[in-house]
């Protein structure tokens, strides 16, 4: 099926009701439902149509409706949440078109239509757009779409398109779009806060021998002025190409993984600043034990197209797992990291060596269920004027996990020094319990369950000049479900904090209680109530929401 | 082994029972266990070459409930679990972990609210894009603050888990790993009298700049259209938060004495408007953008 002609006939089999008509219910859909309901969460429906060699058409869709009500107290610097009543309409849709000869044409729509400006600023907001035709050695896709070409060259969502195609064992790849928040506000300049930053990235990837591929990469991107009036950003518009090439090795348990880039960043009214950017990473999987090791140096001006490519950073480490006996796994990380955007700053660290350790201990078949973890770590750092930015850290957590019982306890000690802001210096422990029990006819092939946990955790904060504060946190909660009725959720948290320099406690309560019943092929419908209280004691502080509202969830 | 240490840190963490919240159906779960049977360990095959397009909409689900996690981990402090799930090859790994502890030591209470959250899971990539507000007590004084920004998370997919392998936009959950500073300054329009002024306005500045929490004074700069130049310092009052004023000096014929403390503009009315332009070299501006100016310009007029 070629893509336009599988693209028309979604679009007729989605407006035509006779089209519908023949679309035949699974057979096993009856036993399905039922497995959902043992599963405890709600399973799509699945509409196939597979005449003898024709397209089968999959189509699977959601709906949720909320109706809530919230009261909110305490202004908005302290509390997100608004008052009043409010609903939220959730639909989304996976519309797929698989051609006898393995040609896929999709549709894939989720959005939300809301109220409630707290969950969302617009009354309709698309979360995500896709389609696309994918066949042998190629593929199209439209709408959002993540093209994740390389480290440093491209990696990131955006609203464009992106194309691939393969030619032997080598792939060409492109992508052109926009990089913008929302879809409202590609859809409307009166919500845009940024320019439109208008991207288009390239990449030729091939094999080297068997088990090596190379790839080059291109890519620019320009925010358009146009597209955000005069004085709404704080920031001048800016453009940047980049060029990269690198390789993926991968032999056995080896992999590496290698890339160079060159970039020219340009700000509106300034001359444009050349960086560079390369990186090795590679990981080894042995019997018994994982080596990972690499280097970056990105530089300071260096930009791209890609999430992970942080200007300013270079860093070398090495790490790993080793299972040293049967009942000690030992895991490692130690590593040198510079950070240029630290510069200029007088409380980040622009050099830090780091090392952590971690200790899992397994108390073996006399002790099932039991385990010990100790974990030690250490980061040293050089603030931009030479003084001490430092940060260390051990704890141990000893746990039981059993189908029955579960508990573990917990204790970590964190202490921070940094003599550019030394108010703040100190040491923190931190304690935690926890004790869980289940109850059920059968743990394996459970009709019923219900589930017991109590926890506690308590937080000391000393600072070295003296002041202290103290957090503890109680919390009990219960949760019960049985095939065909549903599950019912409840929990209760209280707690107190001690502010520093003295004063009041501040109380904190937490309630939550929710129950869902299923009903056939996989819908719900639920009630919840919640309320939070935070901080009652100070009435500067003081703030709460409760919530009380329905839902209902079909699938179809 | 590294499953028994995640699941330490889960039950340390973990809330007092499961709750179901107001998540879509599960689509496809199916689909999922089949795509995680899938991705066994690498062979000798080098990365394949063209990929399934999409995903089924479950993977959106999983990969938000990955994202809900390392922010619970990041409220609570829970330092190891957060780690456990980084992937240790993240550009700014360090940074990134140093951040988080700097801001758990600064900032107490810790409550993100996240909106407009937009998903898109493709078979082995999810982008998360979401506005977020980050409120907190400050250590000293436990006087509220509020941060707020927009960000972007990626996550590739590890066999059946969802994993963050970097951050871009406005860094939610360590300051020093880059949030872009807001910067205002007010009033944005005043009157210059050609006679001058007994009282002349005094500009305020207030510069928002999560990257700096702990630090207690900034200095920003003024550039006048008549070439005054000044370096005012602004004072923390909460983490990141710094705010000052400058005064002005108006008159008919005033000399503009640069770096003299107030803002020099000669009223007259030939020379009018002036515009003065607060600009703060923002070193990490978020976004993997390199540093940049954050500018606000006033106008004083006739």
């Amino acid at each position: 099926m070629n893509p336009p002609f599988a693209l028309v006939s979604i679009a007729f089999l989605l407006a035509t009701p006779a089209a519908a008509e023949k679309i035949l219910l699974a057979d096993n859909r009856e036993v399905l439902s039922n497995w959902q309901q043992s599963a405890g969460t709600p399973q799509t429906a699945e509409l196939v149509k597979q005449d003898d060699g024709g397209t089968r058409i999959e189509w699977k869709g959601g709906v949720t409706l909320d109706r809530y009500n919230n009261r909110a107290t305490g202004g908005t610097l302290l509390n997100p949440a608004l008052n009043g009543n409010f609903y939220k309409a959730q639909v989304q849709g996976d519309l797929r078109a698989t051609a006898p000869d393995g040609n896929l044409t999709y549709l894939q729509v989720s959005g939300t239509h809301s109220d409630d400006r707290a969950l969302q600023r617009y009354p309709l907001l698309l979360q995500s757009a896709q389609m696309g035709w994918a066949g042998d050695g190629y593929q199209v896709a439209l709408g959002d779409v993540a093209p994740d070409f390389s480290t440093l060259g491209t990696s990131l969502g955006m609203r464009g398109v992106l194309a691939q195609k393969q030619f032997g064992q080598s792939v060409v790849s492109a992508s052109a779009g926009t990089l913008v928040p929302t879809w409202n506000s590609l859809a409307d300049a009166a919500k845009r806060t940024q320019f439109l930053r208008n991207v288009v990235a390239a990449k030729f990837d091939m094999p080297v021998g068997s088990a090596t591929r190379a790839f080059i990469s291109f890519q620019s991107y320009a925010d358009d002025p146009a597209t955000l009036d005069r004085g709404l950003s704080s920031l001048a518009p800016a453009s940047g190409r980049t060029g990269t090439v690198g390789f993926v090795h991968q032999r056995e348990q080896l992999t590496v993984t290698g890339e160079a880039g060159f970039s020219l960043w340009t700000e509106s009214g300034q001359s444009g600043l050349r960086d560079h950017a390369y990186l090795l990473d590679a990981s080894y999987n042995g019997q018994g034990y994982n080596l990972r090791g690499g280097h970056h140096n990105l530089g300071v001006y260096y930009t791209s197209l890609a999430a992970q490519a942080a200007p300013g950073i270079v860093e070398t480490y090495l790490g790993g797992n080793w299972l040293a006996v049967p009942w000690l796994t030992l895991q490692g990380d130690a590593r040198r990291s510079e950070n240029s955007a630290g510069d200029g700053t007088r409380v980040n660290a622009t050099t830090t060596d780091s090392a952590s350790l971690s200790q899992t201990i397994a108390f073996g078949a006399n002790w099932p269920g039991l385990g010990l973890v100790l974990n030690q770590s250490l980061s040293a750092g050089k603030n931009a004027d030479a003084s001490d930015n430092r940060n260390s850290g051990y704890g141990a957590a000893l746990n039981y996990a059993q189908p029955i019982w579960n508990t573990a306890l917990g204790y970590n000690v964190r202490k921070v020094e940094n003599e550019a802001s030394p108010t703040a210096d100190g040491q923190t422990g931190t304690w935690n319990f926890l004790l869980g029990r289940a109850f059920s006819d059968d743990l394996t092939n459970p009709t019923w369950r219900a589930d017991l946990q109590f926890s506690v955790g308590m937080q000391d904060q000393q600072l070295d000049i003296g002041d202290s504060t103290r957090t503890i946190q109680y919390a009990f909660g219960a949760a019960a479900s049985r095939v065909g009725w549903g599950s019912l959720n409840a929990s209760v948290t209280l707690g107190k904090v001690k502010p520093t320099g003295g004063g009041a406690d501040l109380h904190n309560r937490e309630t939550m209680l929710e129950a869902s019943h299923p009903f056939k092929n996989g819908n719900t419908v639920k009630v919840y109530a919640r309320e939070s209280r935070l901080f009652s004691g100070d009435p500067a502080l003081e703030n709460g929401t409760r919530s009380i509202g329905a839902q209902l969830a079909l699938v179809f | 082994m590294i499953r028994n240490i995640l699941t330490v840190a889960a039950l340390l963490t973990a809330s007092p029972c499961l709750h179901a919240v107001d998540n879509l159906p599960d689509l496809g779960a199916r689909v999922v266990e089949e795509r995680a049977a899938e991705s066994s360990p690498t062979t000798s095959t080098p990365t394949p070459v063209i990929q399934t397009p999409i995903a089924d909409l479950a993977e959106a689900q999983k990969a938000q409930a990955e994202l809900q996690a390392l922010i619970r981990a990041y409220e609570t402090g829970n330092i190891n679990d957060l780690q456990s799930r980084l992937d240790p090859a993240m550009i700014g790994y360090q940074r990134f972990v140093d951040g988080v502890i700097r801001d758990n030591n600064l900032l107490k209470q810790l409550r993100v609210h996240l909106f407009d959250t937009q998903v898109l899971a493709g078979p082995d990539v999810a982008v998360i894009q979401t506005g977020w507000e980050k409120r907190f007590l400050s250590l000293a004084g436990f006087q509220p603050g509020l941060f707020a920004g927009r960000s972007t998370f990626l996550l590739h997919r590890d066999k059946d888990q969802w994993k963050i392998a970097a951050f871009a936009g406005d860094n939610l959950f360590a300051s020093q790993s880059g949030v872009l500073a807001q910067l205002t300054a007010s009033p944005a329009v005043f009157t210059a009298p050609a006679g001058g002024c007994v009282v002349c306005p005094t500009i305020s500045i207030t510069l928002l700049d999560p990257d700096l929490a702990g630090q207690g004074t900034v200095a920003v700069e003024l550039i006048s259209s008549q070439n005054d130049r000044e370096s005012p310092t602004l004072t923390a009052t909460t983490p990141g938060r710094f705010i000052g004023t400058i005064n002005t000096l108006i008159d008919n014929g005033q000399p503009i004495a640069i770096g003299s403390g107030v803002v020099d503009i000669n009223s007259n009315p030939a020379l009018l408007p002036v515009s003065i332009t607060v600009r703060y070299r923002d070193q990490n501006p978020g976004s993997n953008r390199p540093p940049s100016y954050v500018s606000q310009t006033l106008r004083a007029v006739p």
